[in-house]
């Protein structure tokens, strides 16, 4: 079943909130000032403090209006509950959590095996994962993939080494 | 004096084959990420930024400056022949655009759309130039207590243009503003945040941040759909007849001035000047009805309007280093890498520089129209380009974009942290675009607040009694409450609406 709104609220309010205890927490750790020594007592945890304070102030007001429309979003979501149970599947984060999990990998392996091969691998999966099935089982169509992956590959490298004069990652594990 | 200046810069790009160059890819390369759906323009800036790092600072000028310009103008491209805005700021553009492609009028209202964006540039390039060095002058009195108050006025302005989540969009820009913190304190160096990282101390970069909360996480949300677009439109007769344009000459004045004018707002942007300008026109039209169903005004005006946001945004990025927009942060990041540091200095010590960036804007315009109406008909089938193909390649350009800037693995992480930021941001209705301009504004707001209420021995009363600091701080409790007041304003009208039915 689909996340109600206001659980998503209330549940993004308490992780503000917890972000903004953890800053004030951590704050107290800083070190004092004298007011003598900076013209005032206004240390690296004055203004951390403050922002986080009224972080905390405004999630708890979300938390306190996402609980007082809890009734009439409960009878508004009733009333849409047709629409609530077709879109009940979470099929359609399948597709972003792969590609986020190959960008994970691709991020660890960049200096272990280089841009070049990295970013192939990375382009080559990616694709495969964004087309259709047919696609995929099709040896004409895994060509494509390869030769898509090999052309990006190219251009990123020539641009950022050639024109962005940046020096890319290069590989490391067979030079051990 | 400050003409001179402008005379030279145009001299030297013009005789410049590698800047003008630099200008025509940056305007390509803003046409793309415009036009096609679920890229943004921020984050089609945020992309390019690593890829100036090595360029020489008027080539990297060229190239930003053509793609900020551009991207606006793009989005106009997709809202006509697919009904999907590329951009926020051509959501109006799509109202009365897609209903000319439907009647077989595409052609034209691409020429209307880009002739329009063109006169409105060009408007604000005109304010821009004349308005900018007298703001610098006078910002040059500003101390502190003006500069804390710029900031909330930005962040204020920031609850207001996001109806309905005036909260959430408060609360983002304190997520940004909390970030600016990460590192060392400004006055005592102490490391903040860093937990015991050197890569944390000299703080987060703007350029990991922002390929992260626009690029990754924009794209994350795009693949979660799995669409193609296909232009089906026959495109021809895209050059406009001048004599259209002198009919509508009243529309497209009031729309330039109603674009400068908010894209000269701090935080404001070019989707609320098209979304005025559009409501001023139904106001003001002789025929409302008509607009919303394929009428020429219901292009011009917010095309207009929302490419005169661009000068006018960079009034506040240049001459008080105040974003005018989610682009103008980005843009600020990237000339800060350039070592150029935007604010009321800049025209003091780098009139050049300044000068450069009027002359690139101009000439960004006329490349943009050149491109909009000779190129109209390559840049629809790239609208078609599978995502099978574009966006594995903007994931690599995003991945490598992040690690150019140090060279540092570490930046990638950051980008993918950010990403999944942005993405969860995304899903709970959370604005992006204010994190980022409290990022940008973090430390402005906390150096001049410090030193504000130090040189006052704590005290607040110096921030009532100087003129302009309290004219901005009025401003930001009438902004703030007004957003208040809107939503309660609607929260009662929704009530009502079921009893009137």
């Amino acid at each position: 079943m689909r996340v109600k709104r206001w659980v998503q609220d209330i549940a993004f309010a308490v992780f503000m909130i917890g972000a903004g205890v953890f800053v004030i927490r951590k704050t107290r750790s800083f070190p004092r000032i004298s007011s003598e020594a900076m013209g005032s007592g206004l240390g690296p945890a004055f203004y951390p403090n403050l922002v986080a304070i009224i972080l905390i102030g405004l999630s708890l007001i979300i938390i306190g209006r996402a609980v007082l429309n809890i009734r009439k979003k409960d009878s508004e979501s009733q009333k849409s509950s047709g629409k609530v149970a077709a879109r009940g599947d979470y099929s359609h984060y399948r597709v972003p959590a792969v590609i986020f999990v190959l960008l994970v990998a691709y991020a660890a392996v960049i200096e272990l095996l280089g841009f070049k091969l990295s970013t192939f691998l990375f382009v080559a999966t990616s694709v495969a994962v964004l087309s259709s099935a047919d696609l995929r089982s099709n040896w004409k169509s895994f060509g494509a993939i390869l030769g898509t992956a090999a052309v990006v590959t190219f251009i990123v490298y020539g641009v950022f080494s050639y024109v962005a004069k940046v020096p890319l990652p290069v590989q490391t594990i067979l030079m051990r | 004096m400050f003409v001179h200046e402008v005379m030279l810069a145009f001299a030297n790009v013009i005789t410049d084959p590698a800047v003008l160059m630099s200008i025509v890819l940056g305007s390509i390369w803003g046409i793309l990420f415009g036009a096609a759906p679920g890229l943004s323009t921020t984050m089609s800036l945020s992309i390019l930024v690593p890829l100036t790092f090595g360029v020489e600072t008027s080539r990297a000028i060229g190239f930003l400056i053509g793609a900020y310009f551009a991207g606006v103008y793009g989005g106009s491209l997709s809202a006509i022949l697919i009904n999907i805005p590329g951009t926020p700021s051509a959501i109006m553009t799509a109202l009365d655009g897609n209903k000319m492609a439907r009647k077989g009028e595409a052609g034209q209202a691409i020429g209307l759309a880009t002739v329009a964006s063109i006169l409105g540039g060009l408007f604000s390039l005109v304010c821009l130039a004349v308005c900018a060095p007298l703001i610098s002058k006078f910002a040059l009195t500003f101390s502190a207590e003006e500069y804390v108050g710029l900031a909330l006025f930005g962040l204020s302005v920031i609850a207001y243009i996001t109806p309905g989540n005036t909260l959430k969009a408060l609360a983002a820009g304190m997520i940004g503003l909390l970030i600016a913190t990460i590192g060392a304190d400004p006055m005592t160096s102490f490391p903040r945040f860093t937990f015991g990282s050197a890569h944390l101390y000299g703080g987060l970069s703007i350029v990991p941040v922002c390929i992260g909360l626009f690029g990754l996480s924009g794209l994350l949300i795009q693949l979660e759909e799995d669409v193609r677009y296909t232009v089906t439109q026959n495109i021809d007769r895209i050059v406009p007849k001048l004599s259209d344009f002198w009919k509508m000459k009243r529309c497209v004045l009031r729309s330039s001035a109603i674009g400068a004018a908010i894209g000269a707002i701090p935080a404001a942007g070019s989707s609320i000047a098209a979304a005025v300008a559009y409501a001023q026109e139904k106001r003001v039209s002789r025929n409302p009805d008509e607009l919303g169903k394929g009428a020429p005004e219901g292009i011009v005006a917010p095309e207009t309007a929302n490419n005169a946001s661009v000068g006018g945004a960079l009034i506040p990025m240049l001459t008080l280093g105040i974003p005018g927009d989610p682009m103008t942060a980005v843009l600020i990041g990237a000339l800060l890498i350039h070592g150029l540091r935007p604010g009321p200095l800049l025209f003091k010590d780098h009139p050049d520089f300044v000068a450069l960036i009027i002359v690139t804007l101009g000439i960004a315009i006329v490349v943009t129209c050149i491109l909009g109406l000779a190129g109209a008909k390559v840049f629809a089938r790239l609208i078609s380009l599978p995502k099978r193909i574009l966006f594995p390649a903007i994931l690599v350009l995003c991945v490598v974009g992040s690690y150019a800037e140090y060279n540092s693995v570490f930046d990638i992480w950051v980008m993918l942290v950010f990403g999944v930021l942005g993405y969860a941001m995304n899903k709970i209705d959370m604005p992006v675009s204010p994190a980022v301009l409290g990022f940008v504004l973090g430390p402005i707001l906390e150096d001049n607040l410090r030193r504000a209420l130090m040189l006052s021995g704590g005290g607040l009363s110096s921030f009532v009694t100087r003129p302009v600091s309290l004219i901005l701080l009025v401003l930001t409790v009438f902004t703030l409450s007004a957003s208040w007041l809107r939503l309660l304003w609607t929260n009662n009208r929704r009530g009502a609406m079921p009893q009137a039915h």
